[in-house]
């Protein structure tokens, strides 16, 4: 019997000891993956792209004005620019300088990570396409919701909602890292305080009902 | 970082057993050390992009591809939605001349069928019973080889298909077969209507199908024709017939509908005076409609005297009446397979100068062409073994003859079977059809009507459409693509004005069908010699019945056998699941001695055949009849022996290496290969006795007298009253609407939306379409024929049946019931956690996060349309995962679902509005059970927006609310029934 209560008293310490832990901010609950930042097959900078070149976020999450989801661009996109660019530019002034020194052509030179997506949409050194069928890249997922959640990308983006109001300082992350918890109460605390009209501002009503997110 | 970090754990409650408080105990460690740890990130998710980016297709948003619908040979046009590049869910074309927006339960069933791993893929040559496969080009080489053989010895070719209302199929099987000396293309349906061409072959000339024009007849006589199930071309004649009695478009007229049938149908449910008439007495009842018709003519014909004779005399005095009075805008119609009876049908027609308005000879269809007489020439041919070669596709005759057709005799059976069936087990070949999903087709329904069907999907199965199967056997390896458009280019773009090909063809693939005119001449006399008067055939004897086989809803003629929504659909009359049954009368079997589930063995009188099959005792049939349902039986259904849960009571839906009901075709086909009708048969108690999944006492709202407050015993569920009473009285049907309405709460939401649903009762004909439509659109699982057994089925949407009248004037009425949206909704109040909650637009949430599953909102809701998971109920495979709405939530054991207004469709429409910077307009949301109704029956909307349609309905005097009396406020609205009886008949039927 002393064992029995024992045992007892152990299991609701613990689960006290749970809760407790859970409310104090530096532990976080299951599921929450507030600063997720894997490492993905090609070192793609958003610093560099978001960034320095000032490239807006939809020329390759393009599907953030049209569809739920934003997307991850194709490769194709990525090509758009990088049948030209195959380097970083100061391997390009590097080999320049080299050619001039050595009074030849410069070389074309491909950095390890672009080889990469030359690769994927099957382009060989001198990017003539090799005749095989290219491997799409399997980039880590970062941003994760359960499956009973519906978020619309669209509609925030037509509401002006700014990408960095969820997504954090994209544009000085190095790798991409999940700024915000993404959890429930997250989400409704926003769509409260938008409910009430900033002075000068028309309310959005965005709306607290559950089926707004779960069908 | 390639793989998860994430290890998995074998608690040790998985190893061995162990006690709940064990399993509470562990699930705190595992918090705690989640907690601790600060890992408890899933297993990695992957994103794979596409490699090209399309500028039409964005991951995420639904796309429509127009198409045709392969479910039957009605040619419908359908759009499909899809999805991340495969579709999802069928609807029908608004505004194709025969699917007119709406879909048949088959066709939504039919996507469920591209997801089929069973299907064949690629060409097989099956030598000493093993199949061997081979690549297309190799398989073309040795068939050439053989072909070329017979081309030289002028072996007998014959190719033997159901009907091809595909032109260029058409074409492409004349050059084939012209290539050879001895060949003949056969072909007969599974559903076969060839009477009625064949009669019109007598009566003007021209094997010809008309197409029936149910919305210009103000009177309607139909004798043993399912026209509203599966008839012909149903979701068309739902439409129009609806048309003709919309009480809001016709406003002082409705048509009338007669029905004299031996079995209970779906369509002779829905008639305003329906009879009951012994299917050998269908020619003599004819005669004299025939008879009096001419009488009214002053006309002296050959039916003279007829009248006198025939059966229901007093009622036929009543028809013919009401056809003379609106002739030329009449229609007399039968489902006999009996070219006499058809010749009295076209005369009764021709007497009302029906030709030309109800009847459009020119506009004629093409969705039942074949010639069954044709099946005994080639049955003898098989019997010497004089056929060196036969091709079948599109059919499947060793089923549909039940063995009778002895395709196996050919020298040589090559079958073009997309999945293994009867046919194909017999075949040295298998060149398998491709899903119509998957490939390129076109199809003329209706003179005049084309239809196109093109890929909504890169193909899963390697399949060959008969057209290109035929073409590459004759040396022509163009892709499918190009023989369409060749066909299209050189028999259609002439015709079509258009001036450019690639605009006319293009046009034409955007929106799925084109319509040209039709320069056709018809003749217009009618040979009334070969008319005459029909007399009784002899009456079963004392102790023997006539058997009456009729298609169901799902299965038609078998085609559907492995679908299982088709076979979880309840049968619109029967509500029967998940079988074939001997229907008898009441009457029948009392005299019988037969009860519910009693397995009687059906042997036929003059012949050995006999098939086991449960009684089903079913209302309103003919008391000399029993009737069989077609298309079960079917090889391969042992496959669904584990659909649904396995648990430690349940009980397989079918037992390993059985099959799902039997093949009534056994009893109705001789040796010669011809099908017959009406043949006596005798019924004898095997002893055995089984339990039909029936749902039709599932989910009932009828109180129990002894709970029931004194007074409240009888609830009024369907409102229904004459046209008559109606016209005189627009509130006939609306008693009781005057009820106190007292409020415990103030009102919940004060926005400016309040969705609403309204269904006409008048124009539902309970077909069923909105029920699959619902599965598909919502994940419903398939559970299986135990599990509905316990009253658990799924479907969120269930159609109730109610039966008023006597068994000679026997009426039933159908009503969707589906998640009433209750202002003051009483699950709301009783959930313990807020897992269902009420939204500032109206709707009743259901939130599976956060159900715990206690089931008493299942227990309070009066409408009794919440349902429970039981179980995680898989899907067959992987494969049959690409069916679901990536829309929806899969839910998981536990929790409770329920209709939900399909609030993806709502989010979907709010967002697209948002984006465009608009408001939603009435119109932009379309639930899937309004959308797939062929009859217009539901409208979707906002009850606050007074300019909205639903608002409009809402405000019709027709217009209530189920069972008003408990004051929950709900959100559907009911309009009543109406019909157009000729006897005032009482209202308020429950």
């Amino acid at each position: 019997m002393m064992a029995l209560n024992g045992k007892i008293l152990a299991f609701f310490m613990l689960v006290i000891g749970t809760v407790v832990l859970a409310r104090t901010a530096s532990v976080r609950l299951p599921g929450n993956n507030q600063g997720y930042e894997p490492v993905q097959p090609i070192a793609y900078s958003h610093r560099l792209h978001a960034g320095e070149l000032g490239i807006d976020c939809q020329y390759c999450h393009y599907g953030a004005e049209r569809s739920r989801h934003a997307g991850i661009p194709s490769a194709s996109v990525c090509m758009n620019c990088h049948k030209t660019v195959t380097s970083g530019f100061d391997a390009f002034l590097e080999e320049r300088e080299a050619a001039e020194k050595e009074e030849r052509e410069p070389q074309r030179i491909v950095s390890s990570e672009l080889r990469k997506l030359f690769d994927a949409v099957g382009l060989d050194e001198k990017l003539e396409p090799t005749g095989e069928l290219g491997k799409p890249i399997e980039w880590v997922r970062v941003h994760n919701l359960p499956d009973f959640v519906y978020f619309d990308h669209r509609v925030h983006v037509a509401k002006g909602l700014a990408c960095e109001t969820c997504h954090g300082p994209v544009q000085s992350m190095e790798r991409i890292r999940q700024h915000s918890d993404l959890s429930m109460g997250w989400c409704v605390n926003c769509h409260r305080e938008s409910s009430i009209a900033p002075e000068g501002h028309l309310v959005e009503h965005a709306s607290t009902d559950c089926g707004v997110c779960h069908y | 970082m390639d793989q998860s970090t994430e290890d998995e754990v074998l608690l040790p409650f998985e190893r061995e057993g162990s006690s709940r408080r064990g399993f509470l105990q562990l699930v705190g460690f595992g918090i705690a050390g989640a907690s601790l740890a600060g890992c408890s990130r899933g297993p990695t998710r992957r994103a794979i992009p596409a490699l090209e980016a399309s500028r039409e297709f964005v991951p995420g948003r639904p796309y429509w591809i127009a198409s045709s619908c392969g479910g039957c040979e009605a040619g419908c046009g359908v759009l499909a939605r899809c999805r991340d590049g495969r579709p999802i869910k069928l609807e029908g074309i608004p505004g194709h001349p025969v699917s007119a927006g709406g879909l048949c339960p088959a066709g939504q069933g039919s996507v469920l069928s591209l997801y089929d791993s069973k299907r064949f893929d690629g060409a097989r040559r099956i030598v000493d019973g093993r199949g061997q496969d081979l690549r297309w080009s190799a398989a073309d080489e040795e068939l050439t080889v053989i072909l070329d053989g017979l081309r030289a010895s002028g072996g007998r070719v014959r190719l033997l298909t159901s009907t091809v209302n595909s032109p260029s199929t058409r074409v492409a099987i004349d050059r084939f077969l012209e290539s050879f000396q001895d060949a003949r293309h056969l072909s007969y349906d599974g559903l076969s209507a060839s009477a009625i061409p064949s009669a019109h072959e007598l009566t003007h000339g021209e094997r010809v199908l008309p197409r029936y024009r149910f919305e210009r007849a103000k009177t309607i006589v139909a004798f043993d024709a399912d026209f509203l199930a599966t008839w012909i071309s149903p979701v068309e004649f739902a439409a129009g017939y609806t048309r003709g009695r919309d009480l809001d478009v016709q406003g002082e007229t409705m048509s009338r509908h007669y029905q004299l049938e031996a079995r209970t149908s779906l369509t002779g449910c829905r008639a305003d005076v329906r009879t009951r008439l012994a299917p050998w007495e269908t020619g003599a009842v004819l005669s004299g409609l025939c008879d009096l018709l001419e009488q009214c003519g002053g006309a002296r014909g050959p039916c003279r005297g007829a009248a006198e004779h025939a059966p229901h005399a007093e009622l036929l005095v009543t028809i013919a009446a009401d056809l003379w009075e609106t002739r030329g805008e009449s229609l007399v119609i039968a489902g006999a397979q009996d070219s006499e009876v058809q010749v009295l049908v076209n005369y009764a027609n021709e007497l009302l100068g029906n030709y030309g308005a109800t009847l459009d000879l020119v506009h004629a269809s093409q969705q039942r062409l074949g010639d069954e007489r044709e099946l005994a020439e080639l049955q003898a041919e098989l019997a010497d073994e004089q056929v060196d070669l036969l091709i079948v596709a599109g059919a499947n005759p060793v089923y549909d003859l039940a063995g009778a057709l002895t395709v196996e005799r050919a020298k040589l059976l090559v079958s073009c079977a997309a999945a293994p069936d009867e046919t194909s087990e017999l075949a040295d070949w298998v060149l398998p059809e491709p899903h119509f999903l998957e490939s390129w087709n076109d199809a003329e329904p209706l003179r005049g009507t084309f239809s196109l069907t093109q890929p909504t999907v890169p193909a899963l199965r390697s399949g060959r459409t008969l057209r290109a199967t035929l073409a590459a056997l004759g040396g022509d390896s163009r892709p499918d693509r190009e023989l369409l458009r060749d066909h299209w280019r050189r028999e259609l773009h002439p015709r079509s004005g258009v001036e450019d090909f690639d605009t006319f063809f293009d046009r034409a693939l955007d929106d799925g069908f084109v319509v040209l005119d039709e320069q056709r001449r018809v003749s217009d006399h009618f040979v009334r010699e070969a008319v005459h008067a029909v007399a009784s055939a002899p009456a079963p004897v004392t102790g023997a019945l006539s058997l009456v086989l009729y298609p169901k809803i799902g299965m038609l003629d078998g085609r559907h056998g492995h679908n299982p929504w088709l076979h979880e659909l309840p049968d619109p009359v029967s509500k029967i699941t998940w079988d074939n049954y001997a229907c008898l009368s009441p009457l029948t079997a009392e005299r019988l001695e037969l009860e519910e589930g009693a397995v009687v063995e059906i042997a036929v009188t003059d012949d050995a055949a006999a098939i086991s099959l449960p009684v089903h005792v079913q209302r309103g049939q003919h008391d000399g009849v029993v009737a069989v349902a077609l298309g079960y039986g079917r090889l391969g259904t042992d496959r669904f022996t584990d659909v649904g849960p396995q648990w430690l009571e349940g009980r397989p839906t079918v037992e390993a290496g059985s099959v799902i009901g039997a093949n009534a075709r056994l009893l109705a086909v001789d040796s010669a290969g011809r099908r017959l009708d009406g043949r006596h048969v005798t019924l004898a108690r095997t002893g055995a006795s089984v339990e039909l999944a029936a749902t039709q006492d599932h989910h009932s709202l009828v109180l129990p007298e002894h709970l029931a407050i004194e007074g409240h015993e009888r609830r009024d569920l369907v409102h229904t009253t004459s046209f008559a009473a109606w016209k005189a009285d627009p509130h006939a049907a609306a008693h009781g609407h005057d009820l106190p309405v007292t409020d415990l709460w103030s009102d919940d939401h004060s926005g400016d939306t309040t969705w609403g649903l309204a269904i006409d009762l008048s124009k539902c004909t309970g077909c069923s379409a909105c029920v699959v439509s619902c599965q598909a659109e919502n994940n419903v699982p398939v559970v299986g024929r135990d599990e509905v057994r316990r009253h658990r089925e799924m479907s969120w949407l269930r159609i109730d049946r109610y039966f008023e009248g006597g068994e000679d004037d026997l009426r039933a009425l159908h009503q969707p019931m589906m998640c009433q949206q209750c202002d003051h909704a009483p699950c709301e109040s009783v959930c313990p956690v807020l897992a269902t909650v009420h939204s500032a637009e109206g709707l009743n949430q259901q939130v599976y996060n956060r159900c715990v599953g206690t089931r008493y909102c299942a227990n309070t809701c009066p409408y009794k349309v919440r349902r429970f998971n039981w179980f995680e109920y898989p899907r067959e495979d992987a494969l049959q995962n690409h069916a679901l709405n990536p829309d929806v939530t899969i839910r998981s054991r536990g929790v409770m679902e329920k209709c939900s207004f399909c609030l993806q469709r709502i989010q979907e429409a709010k967002a697209e509005a948002r984006r465009e910077g608009r408001d939603v307009r009435d119109g932009d949301i379309t639930p899937a059970c309004q959308q797939s109704c062929p009859a217009g029956a539901i409208v979707f909307g906002n009850l606050r927006d007074p300019e909205s349609r639903i608002a409009q309905l809402a405000k019709r005097p027709r217009a209530y609310s189920m069972l008003e009396e408990l004051n929950v406020q709900p959100s559907v609205r009911y309009l009543a029934h109406v019909h157009n009886g000729r006897k005032e008949e009482d209202h308020g039927a429950h």
